[in-house]
């Protein structure tokens, strides 16, 4: 692959580079590379087994004949199955569609450059979607929300990040992008919140007006019929300003030539309707023009009267005397006394012409740069609807899909947002709660409960440990995240000790043979 | 990466060989070389990545995978953040296979005027724009000799340490680069 070169205009701030200090992280990175670094083996019928392995592998051999067959489970780390961002590349006046069918809509001036300078190439993005708990607890994004002191647990409708490849971008504060995320969760009760990474906080941003069951097929139909209204519109706007124009153009003034005595000349009064580019001037006449095949004779004439009329840019001069006509060409001039004032007069007549002009081109560029922005948004929702189609039709077939429910967010910086319902902690029953290893005591800070029956995710932190709450109605799941990142999970309990019941949690560590996101997924049958 | 921060005092790297002696007696003691190099090493992936959430990622990564080799290190009368450009470099490659994304080098304009200068300081403007094609056009570990000598102004004996190669090694090398950067170029003036 061929190098590339590209010249940059400063360093990154070092504040801006500090921001990302973190020794902490660097020791739990440590930890878990030491810990991957491991040599794992196991005494089973008799065979002892010594296996070298590069990741933290554990592996059970079977059979007594001493062959023997390996299933290698892996012990998983957060860092193993944390998934790679979409990257997009987006053009300016565009609608996009993710990978999970999620849209984003783009419009001119999008995206700025640090001086504020709109970026017109388009750019790359990155983009990540966060749907359940076990993807929100690989985010390692707190899922509480602190309101007027009480804590919340959000049930998340879907969550997402967005940012730009190049960390230079910004995102047009005036021109803000519209993330349309496919959220798997139907329901009106969610609010729109922005997550501030450095308070660490979720801000709410305004409550979602999302209806009912709001499929994507109507929300392209929404779309579809908001920008081919603005194109049928701004169609509208762009016809009466070329009409406009065309007008203003017809009234550009000429300056006529001061009269030649030597010349034939008539004069005709002129209709400032007919001919508006010569309604400013007085005392004009319109002169033969001398290589014309003006017969002198007929100038001798008397003619009963006398028009003029302009064809392409030329004005005929028509004589009539009863059924006779005489036709000629002539130009306008100024057969006055004070050639300067006239002049002085079409001066300004031009300027005032030219402001009517640049004012009216100015806004018919923009205009047409509106409509080409809204047709080609209606070209990509009809491609995206294209695609669809079939989609739409299957789904129709099985009765149409629960998760098919699209959440618009106007996103004006890059970050990460989230669609959620607050929800405080459940009441049911208490416990005092203890987590376990093998080994003894586990020290965590937090653990994540999960409703398995309704994917709701509460997280506790180690402060509520001593008066653990759940819902023993519910078939509910805790997972860990230990210091080295290592998860540990207790599945599928319900009710479990009461009141200040000391209750040991034997947190059991998650190996499974593929120890990625969708691995763990299925395993937890999330 | 800055060539005043790369030039440290041999009393300086002393003291470091005693805070790395440190460190491997107990890792929080690591957090002393931590803070020192992390704005250089974190400079110094930018400047490739240019993606703040990555290069973050990435130093991150270095760090923790020198903590764990720690004892690995060996004092070579250059500074521990050699060691240390020699991890970032080797994360840096596996980045841009893993992501198959192209070798960019970005550079101050005003660092490649400099650098083209030095090459050829009569025809400058002319040359400035046939520089950047001639470096497109040179092999990756070559760009990189470049960079490090030229525009991250290291000395010889810091580029072998990050390299692994001699000081003189690394001598040659610059010089047979900067030869067919100039070869390069005069042939696109005979186009």
């Amino acid at each position: 692959m061929k190098n590339k070169i590209e010249t940059k205009e400063r360093e990154i701030a070092d504040s801006d580079a500090l921001k990302y200090k973190d020794f902490d992280g660097v020791l739990k990175k440590a930890s878990i590379l030491k810990a991957s670094s491991r040599v794992n083996f196991k005494w089973v019928g008799g065979i002892a087994g010594v296996i070298l392995a590069s990741t933290a592998a554990v592996i059970y051999f079977s059979g007594s004949d001493g062959i023997f067959a390996a299933r290698k489970e892996k012990i998983v780390t957060i860092a193993m199955i944390t998934p790679d961002a979409e990257k997009i590349t987006a053009s300016n006046n565009s609608v996009i569609e993710t990978k999970n069918g999620s849209l984003i809509v783009i419009d001119e001036n999008s995206f700025v450059d640090q001086n504020g300078q709109v970026i017109k190439s388009g750019v790359e993005l990155s983009f990540k979607e966060y749907h359940d708990p076990l993807e929100q607890i690989i985010s390692g994004i707190p899922m509480t929300y602190d309101s007027a002191g009480t804590q919340y647990h959000f049930e998340s409708a879907g969550m997402f990040e967005i940012n730009a490849v190049d960390a230079n971008v910004k995102i047009n504060p005036h021109a803000p992008l519209r993330v349309i995320l496919n959220s798997k969760k139907n329901g009106t009760d969610y609010n729109l919140y922005e997550y501030n990474k450095e308070k660490k906080n979720w801000e709410f941003l305004a409550r979602d007006k999302t209806p009912a069951n709001f499929s994507k097929e109507k929300m392209l139909k929404k779309l579809h019929i908001e920008f081919s209204g603005k194109m049928s519109s701004t169609k509208d706007q762009v016809a009466s300003l070329k009409s406009v124009q065309a007008n203003i153009d017809k009234e550009k003034p000429i300056l006529p030539k001061e009269e030649n005595k030597e010349n034939y000349r008539v004069s005709i009064d002129v209709d400032p309707v007919e001919m508006p580019e010569l309604a400013t001037f007085k005392n004009l006449k319109f002169e033969v023009l001398p290589n014309s095949n003006f017969d002198p004779r007929k100038a001798n004439l008397v003619w009963e009267y006398a028009a003029v009329k302009k064809e392409k840019e030329k004005y005929i001069i028509t004589f009539y005397k009863g059924g006779t006509t005489y036709a000629v060409e002539g130009v306008p001039v100024y057969s006055g006394k004070n050639y300067s004032d006239e002049k002085r007069k079409f001066d300004f007549g031009i300027s005032a012409y030219n402001r009517r002009m640049d004012s009216i081109t100015l806004a018919l560029s923009e205009k047409t740069k509106i409509l080409e922005a809204a047709k080609k948004k209606v070209e990509d929702i009809i491609a995206i609807q294209v695609k669809e189609k079939p989609l739409i039709a299957e789904d129709e077939e099985v009765g149409g899909m629960e998760h098919e429910v699209l959440r618009a967010f106007t996103v004006s910086k890059f970050g990460t947002y989230n669609c959620d319902c607050p929800k405080t902690l459940p009441t049911e029953q208490i416990v005092n709660a203890h987590f376990k290893s093998k080994e003894g005591n586990l020290s965590l800070t937090q653990v994540y409960l999960v409703e398995r029956n309704n994917k709701k995710m509460y997280t506790i932190y180690d402060s509520f440990f001593k008066t653990f709450p759940f819902n023993p109605k519910n078939s509910n799941l805790i997972i860990s995240v230990d210091s080295i990142g290592q998860i540990r999970y207790f599945d599928n309990f319900g009710s479990i000790g009461s009141g200040d019941d000391k209750v040991d949690f034997a947190m059991t560590p998650l190996t499974i043979a593929d120890p990625s996101a969708v691995g763990i997924k299925k395993f937890f049958n999330f | 990466m800055q060539g005043n921060n790369y030039h440290i005092a041999q009393q300086r790297m002393e003291e470091e060989r005693d805070l790395v002696a440190q460190a491997i007696e107990d890792p929080r003691h690591f957090e002393k070389l931590y803070g020192r190099y992390f704005l250089p090493i974190f400079k110094y992936i930018f400047n490739r990545i240019r993606m703040e959430h990555e290069t973050a990622e990435i130093t991150s990564d270095v760090f923790a995978k020198a903590l764990v080799n720690i004892k690995k290190y060996k004092y070579k009368e250059v500074p521990f953040v050699s060691w240390l450009y020699g991890i970032a470099r080797n994360e840096m490659l596996q980045h841009f296979r893993k992501q198959k994304i192209q070798n960019t080098v970005f550079v101050e304009e005003d660092k490649l005027r400099h650098f083209t200068e030095e090459i050829d300081s009569v025809n400058k403007e002319e040359l400035f724009e046939k520089m950047k094609k001639a470096l497109e056009e040179l092999a990756p570990e070559e760009l990189e000799l470049v960079e490090m000598k030229f525009f991250q102004q290291l000395s010889h004996k810091e580029i072998a340490a990050i390299l692994n190669i001699s000081e003189e090694n690394a001598r040659v090398k610059t010089f047979r680069v900067i030869k067919k950067l100039k070869e390069t170029v005069n042939k696109m003036g005979e186009l």
